[in-house]
């Protein structure tokens, strides 16, 4: 018997608790004595709680952190969270948690000789805009910079400042400079500085932040600046294929 | 079932089921290296470990959820079974590779053999559940989804313009309708006789 509409009506019906007492009994009994109306109805049965699951609420919830925990996890850094840190945060914090105790396992060490911090540093000519008096201190950063003159470039660039102290665009390359340079304490300010506010140099300054904490060997921090930069940034594409390569 | 006490490794049943993360993540930690490497060692590369470990994942939560699923097994022993068998048949589907695929048993536990067998056959009918579905006209999959989601029948039929009266009875008959393909088709006749 090929399970027809009426059926599947008293199904749904039974499993609603909606029949009477003496319907509900002799559906009972006739499931007991029934095998092929038994059959159809735990197939039935089964069909419902399929999609009851399928298209949950939970069941969404619960794909969707999955993916999220998946995304953070990271095998050649998953020894360190052997350790049990992970255990230590709170669940609310543990896309967070996971990628800081993930990045630890690697800080040190970088043995992917393929892998080299110079091929990802800032390498455009720059142009400063002219303004004024500032003409020729400009004209002057501008030609140390771009003829890798770094040490020299820093104090225009730093006169460039007492003048005009907001400029994002001379504190990104001034900290490109003291990057160059190996001023690392400098160059870690003034990055930090630009990527907490949120000027136009705000991404580049993620971007070439964590660059410049690659070449001092702290990953963790470097992966953490590529972190945060936002998917509309035209620096995205490139921090994340970092981030799989760091 | 060789063995009938549930395991204390029940305890990531349970953290799937309650979506913890830390349970979740501990997963990851302890028992993903062991897949990630045997998927490696096995043309795979880790992204497709990652996949295949949110695919196995889902399905226990599935199992957990709709068949309340009893971990009488280690855990260990029955996530890397359950991924590497899935990896292999992956591996058989797509290419012309050749796999050897070892048989359930010879070094495995019953238990732990009984637990991936059944696993394994739920996600069958899981398979075939949603392919039978795709199969379904559009009133009757969005009556399904909506009033298996958060909507209320009220609210499914004030959705679609229709009456109260014609959504009930309607997802009865979808619901009747998939069950009617699901006994028709072979994969299930197939699984009956299997297991």
């Amino acid at each position: 018997m090929a399970l027809n509409e009426e059926t599947s009506l008293l199904f749904d019906q039974y499993l609603e608790n909606e029949l009477s007492d003496a319907v509900t009994t002799a559906f009972e009994t006739r499931l007991s004595q029934d095998s092929e109306f038994a059959n159809d109805f735990a197939t039935y049965k089964e069909m419902r709680s399929f999609l009851a699951n399928e298209f949950s609420e939970e069941k969404k919830a619960f794909a969707s952190n999955l993916k999220n925990i998946s995304d953070a996890y990271n095998l050649e850094e998953s020894s360190t969270k052997k350790r049990g840190k992970l255990i230590q945060f709170k669940p609310w914090q543990l896309a967070v948690a996971a990628s800081v105790v993930l990045a630890l396992g690697v800080v040190f060490f970088n043995q992917n000789s393929s892998l080299d911090y110079t091929d990802y540093q800032f390498e455009e000519r720059i142009s400063l805009g002219v303004r004024g008096d500032s003409d020729a201190t400009a004209k002057e950063a501008e030609l140390l910079f771009n003829t890798q003159e770094y040490a020299k470039a820093i104090p225009q660039f730093e006169q460039l400042l007492l003048q005009d102290p907001n400029n994002a665009e001379v504190q990104f390359y001034k900290a490109i400079a003291h990057d160059a340079v190996e001023d690392f304490n400098e160059a870690n300010t003034l990055f930090l500085a630009l990527a907490k506010g949120n000027s136009a140099y705000k991404n580049k300054a993620l971007y070439y932040g964590a660059i410049s904490y690659w070449k001092q060997d702290d990953i963790l921090q470097s992966k953490q600046l590529l972190h945060e930069i936002p998917e509309n940034a035209s620096e995205y594409e490139k921090a994340q294929q970092l981030l799989e390569k760091l | 079932m060789g063995q009938t006490t549930v395991h204390t490794d029940q305890k990531y049943i349970d953290g799937l089921l309650k979506n913890d993360s830390l349970i979740i993540s501990e997963i990851y930690s302890k028992y993903a290296p062991k897949v990630i490497g045997y998927i490696k060692k096995n043309s795979g590369d880790e992204a497709a470990a990652k996949d295949l470990i949110q695919e196995v994942l889902i399905i226990v939560y599935d199992q957990a959820k709709t068949k309340n699923l009893q971990l009488t097994c280690p855990f260990d022993a029955y996530f890397f079974l359950l991924c590497k068998r899935k990896w292999l048949n992956v591996l058989k589907k797509n290419s012309k590779q050749r796999v050897t695929n070892e048989p359930l048993g010879g070094f495995i536990s019953e238990t732990v053999a009984d637990h991936v067998t059944e696993t394994e056959t739920f996600d069958t009918k899981m398979e075939l559940y949603k392919t039978v579905f795709q199969k379904l006209g559009d009133t009757c999959k969005k009556i399904l989804q909506l009033s298996f989601s958060r909507f209320s029948m009220e609210e499914v039929a004030t959705q679609l313009d229709i009456s109260y009266a014609y959504a009930r009875k309607k997802k009865s008959l979808c619901i009747g309708q998939l069950t009617k393909w699901v006994q028709e088709s072979t994969e299930f006749k197939q699984l009956k006789e299997d297991y």
